[in-house]
Parts: C-alpha cells; sequence; structure tokens
C-alpha cells in the first residue's frame, strides 16, 4: 500500500542495467505522447511505457517523422512487460525518439485505459491500493464523454490524484466516501447537515470574493513531456468585466473533453459561490458533505445547500469546524 | 454622517445617522445600517488600500440585499456628508450576525 504522501512506485530504468540515466519508466494512458526512455546499449531499442499498451501509431525523432521502426509489447530485462519500439538503424546520440499512440489497457478486459474513474482504479492498483469499484460509482457516472489521456511518471499519489482530479474539474480526499467528486455540477451527494442559526454554539459567515469570479477562462490541455500543445478559449458573454484564468489540464489530450469540462466550471465560476464557514458543528463531517443552511443571515429564503470542501474535527470531541463549503450562485 | 454608497444595480447607501439622508439622491435605496468603517490599510510594496466596513445583519437585511447577486466589482464610495473618504470597488462581500464589506482601491 502506498501512502497519499509517498511517492508512487514506479519501476526506475536502472532495472534494465547500466544505462547514463536513473529514470522512471513512465506509464502511459489513453491517446497521449511522450519521449521514449533508452532501453539497450546499442540506442536502437527504446521503451515508451511500462505495462501493455494499445498501440504506438507515430514515432518522431528531432521533430522528424521517422519509419524505420516496429513496436511490440515486450518482457524486459527485469520480467516485466513493456512497449518497445525497435529502430532499424541506431538513433543518434543526444536524440531520443518521441512515441505517439494509445497507452495502457486493461489486463483483464484489454480495454483502453481512458475513462476517470477506470484511470483512478489503475493509478489505485499500481500503488498497490485496493479499492471498491463500486465506491466511484458516481464519479463514472458523472464523467461519461470525458477522456483522459497522460504519463504518469512520478509525484506523490495525492499529487497525481489532484493533478487527474482537477483536469475533470473535481475534487478529491482519500477520505472522501467517493474519492473523487465532479464539482462543482456533479451528482454525488454527501451526509446533510442542517445548520438552521439556532443553535448559538455554532456560529456561520457566508463570503463572496471577487477573486472567486472567472469570465474568461483559457484551458491548455494535450501535454508532451509537461508542455501543452493545445489551448481553448471559453468565455461568459453576458459578463460586464473580463475575469481571466487560465488552467492546465495535465490529463486531458481531447478537445472535446477539454471544452466540456471547460464549460461546465465556467457556468458556475463566472456567477460566483458563497464560501460558509462554520465552527463547532455537533458530529463529524466528511468532504463532500452537504451544509443545508436556513439560517437566514447568511442565506436567502431558498436556503443555501453548500458542499464541504475543506474542514477540521475534534474526533474525541465529536465537534467538526468547517473552513470550507460553497453554494454556488445560479 | 458617514456613509457607504454601493453602485450596485439598484444602487444602495448605508450610513449611520440620519442625518446623512440629506446627502442620499431622491429614490434611491437607503439603510441605517452601517456600524463601523474599518482603517484604510494600505502598502507601497504589493497590496492596494483597502477598507473593510461592517454593517448591522442582525436581522439579516443585507443578506436579503446581496444573497442573489453579491454586488462584487460595483464601485463604492465611503462619504463623511459630501466629502469623500475612499472610493474602489466591492472585492468580498461576508455574512453572518453582521455584514463586512471589503472595498479595494
Amino acid at each position: 500500500m502506498t501512502p497519499y504522501s509517498a511517492e508512487i512506485p514506479l519501476r526506475r530504468s536502472t532495472v534494465w542495467g547500466a544505462f547514463e540515466a536513473a529514470q522512471a519508466i513512465p506509464h502511459r494512458f489513453g491517446a497521449t505522447a511522450g519521449t521514449c526512455l533508452q532501453y539497450s546499449a546499442d540506442r536502437k531499442s527504446w521503451v515508451w511505457s511500462d505495462g501493455v499498451v494499445r498501440n504506438i501509431t507515430s514515432v518522431t525523432v528531432n521533430d522528424q517523422l521517422r519509419g524505420d521502426w516496429q513496436w511490440r509489447t515486450q518482457i524486459d530485462s527485469a520480467g516485466q512487460p513493456v512497449a518497445l519500439i525497435e529502430f532499424a538503424e541506431p538513433i543518434e546520440a543526444g536524440s531520443a525518439p518521441v512515441a505517439t499512440g494509445l497507452g495502457r489497457i486493461n489486463p483483464v478486459s484489454g480495454a483502453l485505459i481512458d475513462q476517470p474513474a477506470d484511470l483512478v482504479l489503475e493509478l489505485l492498483r499500481i500503488c498497490g491500493n485496493s479499492v471498491e469499484a463500486s465506491r466511484l460509482d458516481s464519479l463514472r457516472a458523472d464523467t461519461l464523454g470525458i477522456v483522459c489521456a497522460g504519463t504518469l511518471d512520478g509525484g506523490t499519489l495525492q499529487a497525481v490524484m489532484r493533478s487527474i482530479a482537477y483536469s475533470i474539474g473535481s475534487v478529491t480526499s482519500p477520505v472522501h466516501p467517493a474519492l473523487m467528486q465532479i464539482y462543482p455540477g456533479g451528482s454525488y451527494v454527501g451526509r446533510v447537515h442542517t445548520l438552521d442559526g439556532a443553535d448559538p454554539d455554532v456560529q456561520i459567515t457566508a463570503t463572496a470574493r471577487r477573486e472567486d469570479l472567472v469570465t474568461y477562462l483559457v484551458i491548455e490541455f494535450d501535454q508532451v513531456d509537461g508542455d501543452p500543445r493545445q489551448t481553448v478559449d471559453l468565455f461568459e458573454s453576458a459578463a460586464r468585466t473580463v475575469r481571466r484564468k487560465t488552467i492546465t489540464l495535465d490529463w486531458i489530450s481531447d478537445r472535446r473533453s477539454a471544452i466540456g469540462i471547460g464549460e461546465r466550471l465556467l457556468r458556475s465560476w463566472s456567477k460566483g459561490r458563497w464560501s460558509y464557514s462554520a465552527s463547532n458543528l455537533p458530529g463529524s463531517v466528511r468532504p463532500g458533505d452537504v451544509l443545508d443552511i436556513t439560517s437566514r443571515r447568511v442565506a436567502d429564503a431558498d436556503g443555501a445547500a453548500a458542499t464541504v470542501l475543506r474542514l477540521s474535527m475534534d474526533p474525541v470531541a465529536q465537534r467538526s469546524n468547517v473552513s470550507g463549503a460553497d453554494a454556488w450562485l445560479s | 454622517m458617514l456613509r457607504l454608497a454601493i453602485a450596485s444595480d439598484p444602487p444602495v447607501h448605508f450610513y449611520k445617522h440620519p442625518d446623512a439622508l440629506a446627502s442620499i439622491p431622491a429614490g434611491e435605496r437607503a439603510l441605517q445600517l452601517l456600524l463601523n468603517v474599518g482603517d484604510i490599510d494600505a502598502s507601497i510594496e504589493d497590496l492596494n488600500p483597502d477598507l473593510q466596513i461592517v454593517l448591522d445583519n442582525a436581522a439579516g437585511q443585507c443578506t436579503d440585499l446581496f444573497y442573489r447577486l453579491p454586488p462584487l466589482d460595483a464601485p463604492a464610495v465611503l462619504y463623511d456628508g459630501s466629502v469623500e473618504l475612499f472610493s474602489g470597488v466591492v472585492d468580498s462581500v461576508s455574512l453572518g450576525l453582521n455584514c463586512t464589506i471589503k472595498v479595494i482601491a
């Protein structure tokens, strides 16, 4: 099992013997591209991905398309399958091939791993962390149509989970019952805590900030070796002021997915939110829970349903302090 | 005669003493909810000057006014009578027992 704060246990190229650089052997997912690792001393054999991938469709060296190559799944010298590319001639020193293809497949079903829930499950499997697939049911239902792609080549489990979550417009926490929740706009509803303002021990405030407003969204996506190859601009045409934000979706390479995610985020971000804090709440509160707020000092007559994003909980006294629970304006 | 004028849609004025009413344009909404005016915070190094104004929200009047459409980005001016003390835009609105409005230059 890998703690969330620990590095993801990727194999390193040192398992193949003595080569110049000790690099993590990347895992490729979805329709993606990336620089290969040298596998053979004669510079003819290169590895694109750890594990079994669907295919490799093109290879460039120094930005020039190459045709003198073949790829296959091969058991490497450490006994694990890799996606190997063999060239007829050695690749010149100082250069490395960049390959494009479809990445890892499910070892049981053979299906391409490019759906967000499948990607998360595979990441956790690589980390040796078991999780019931059903825990991701709401994520799976809410991300139909989103196609993920990218390279796993390092970082802590938490950092990669957050990167995936950010890429699909969601939030994540290991203590979230659904692990990852599309936000804002998802269907997941956690436990509901009613706050009617009657308990004098519970202090509630709501804050709306100008900095939270976004009316012009620039989305960078389709990363190759850390650099996005595509951007798309979205804007709220009815907005009075232009408030611009750039987001980079590390795990999206598909334009349609990027636009869909961006449009959903912009719908909420352009209207703003009330961010609630509530101190000294009775009982335990978890990320993803909902504060059903009817106190007339901090919500209008319709009340507010605020999703809990940040909190602290005293496990002995069973009291919780919510420092961030958001209700988006409509 | 302190008065905070927010050019929201529609405009609204908050005052402390009724004598401020004389300087409020006829027909515009005016509420006697202004409690305190904070210090103007300024720094030559980074932040724009800002000012926090505290309004009475014990009866939820500010919530009724601002909840659906917080006046973020709306021009706001603090007057003492007809003298302009500070002007800027609404940067944040906080609701609770009081309502705190942060105006940033």
